[in-house]
């Protein structure tokens, strides 16, 4: 298989998976299953890579990596979420409710709207906005890999050629 | 030429995908003051994969949150006013070089003592200050990005069927990609 389709299968699957089980999805509120996996998938790439690692290259795979760990969310964490009660929002508004009680009410109140229709409804309802998100993955990804290929990528002085040889003593 | 060119889409491009994505943010609360709610819960909903959306660590527009924190409204403003200021700060723009990788650290540094201040209870930050920090780093996070666009602008289609398996191309450098197009 080639080594970019492998890595970002690998970071793509794991962050999949992570943003996709209830409750460790919450961590993904600052995007850290994401740019984790982006940036996953970008550091195995390096590391597999003999020569230097473009960022372009970086950016590629954390964009193919989000794309996967994205469909992972739409078809496996979607349905999981809405089945298990959707426990990332709930803890959400418990949060919100310690900060600020007027506005739980209103998040209360559209929750509880959704959480009534049966399983299909409620799945149909979320999918547009679970393709923005999908969208999102995409680019939150692709910000990992790059970002991993400007930390990890240290072979870039390897492009200009060998050292210049010590001066001769005369 | 060719290259020119391409690194003015590849920038272009960019500048358009990120105006578009700080007019979806705003146009969460816009759309759900004004009764357009499927439109505001779908926006609202796909920010919220990226985002915790507490109201009250958001700016609101009509009393309704925007679709991101004020942390992220920051970054992806940041990120906008980094990319137009882009061909104005960097006179080689057209060349894919990034930045000391130390600026990206340098970069995220507010952002780390803003939380920790205000976790560790020092310091209750405010909307300002996470909107700042938040700009800071989504405005230096753009001088690392568009190198990389335009890269890819150079670079183009065959290295995305190469990443496919699809092509046995030869890996090249980005500077023998600028000698073919020269």
């Amino acid at each position: 298989m080639n080594p970019k389709l492998r890595a970002a299968i690998t970071g793509g699957l794991l962050m999949g998976l992570l943003s996709a089980t209830p409750y460790v999805n919450i961590a993904n509120c600052c995007c850290v299953w994401v740019l984790f996996g982006g940036a996953l998938a970008a550091y195995l790439y390096i590391k597999s890579s003999k020569t230097p690692v473009l960022m372009a290259e970086g950016v590629q795979v954390g964009a193919l990596a989000g794309a996967i760990g994205g469909l992972i969310n739409l078809l496996i964490g979607l349905p999981l979420n809405l089945l298990a009660g959707n426990p990332g929002l709930r803890m959400v508004m418990k949060m919100i409710e310690r900060l600020n009680p007027q506005q739980t009410e209103l998040m209360r109140q559209r929750f509880e709207e959704g959480a009534s229709q049966p399983f299909l409804a409620q799945y149909l309802s979320a999918l547009p906005g679970a393709l923005i998100g999908l969208v999102m993955f995409v680019l939150f990804a692709t910000l990992g890999g790059l970002l991993a290929v400007v930390i990890f990528e240290k072979r870039k002085g390897e492009q200009e050629g060998p050292p210049p040889p010590p001066p001769a003593h005369l | 030429m060719l290259a020119r060119r391409r690194a003015l889409a590849a920038w272009s491009l960019l500048m358009l995908g990120a105006v578009c994505l700080l007019g979806l943010i705003l146009a969460a609360p816009w759309a759900s003051a004004h009764g357009y709610n499927a439109f505001a819960s779908t926006l609202y909903r796909g920010f919220g994969y990226v985002c915790h959306q507490i109201p009250a660590r958001s700016f609101q527009f009509e009393e309704h949150p925007f679709a991101v924190c004020a942390r992220c409204t920051g970054i992806y403003a940041g990120f906008a006013l980094g990319l137009a200021l882009y061909p104005l700060v960097r006179r080689d723009w057209r060349r894919a070089n990034t930045p000391a990788r130390v600026w990206l650290f340098i970069a995220a540094g507010p952002i780390i003592i803003d939380f920790a201040l205000g976790f560790f209870g020092i310091w209750e930050n405010t909307h300002f200050s996470r909107l700042l920090t938040g700009a800071f780093f989504g405005a230096v996070c753009a001088f690392f990005i568009v190198p990389a666009v335009i890269e890819i602008g150079r670079s183009g289609w065959p290295r995305w069927r190469a990443l496919v398996g699809r092509d046995k191309l030869e890996r090249t450098s980005a500077e023998g990609w600028m000698k073919d197009e020269s």
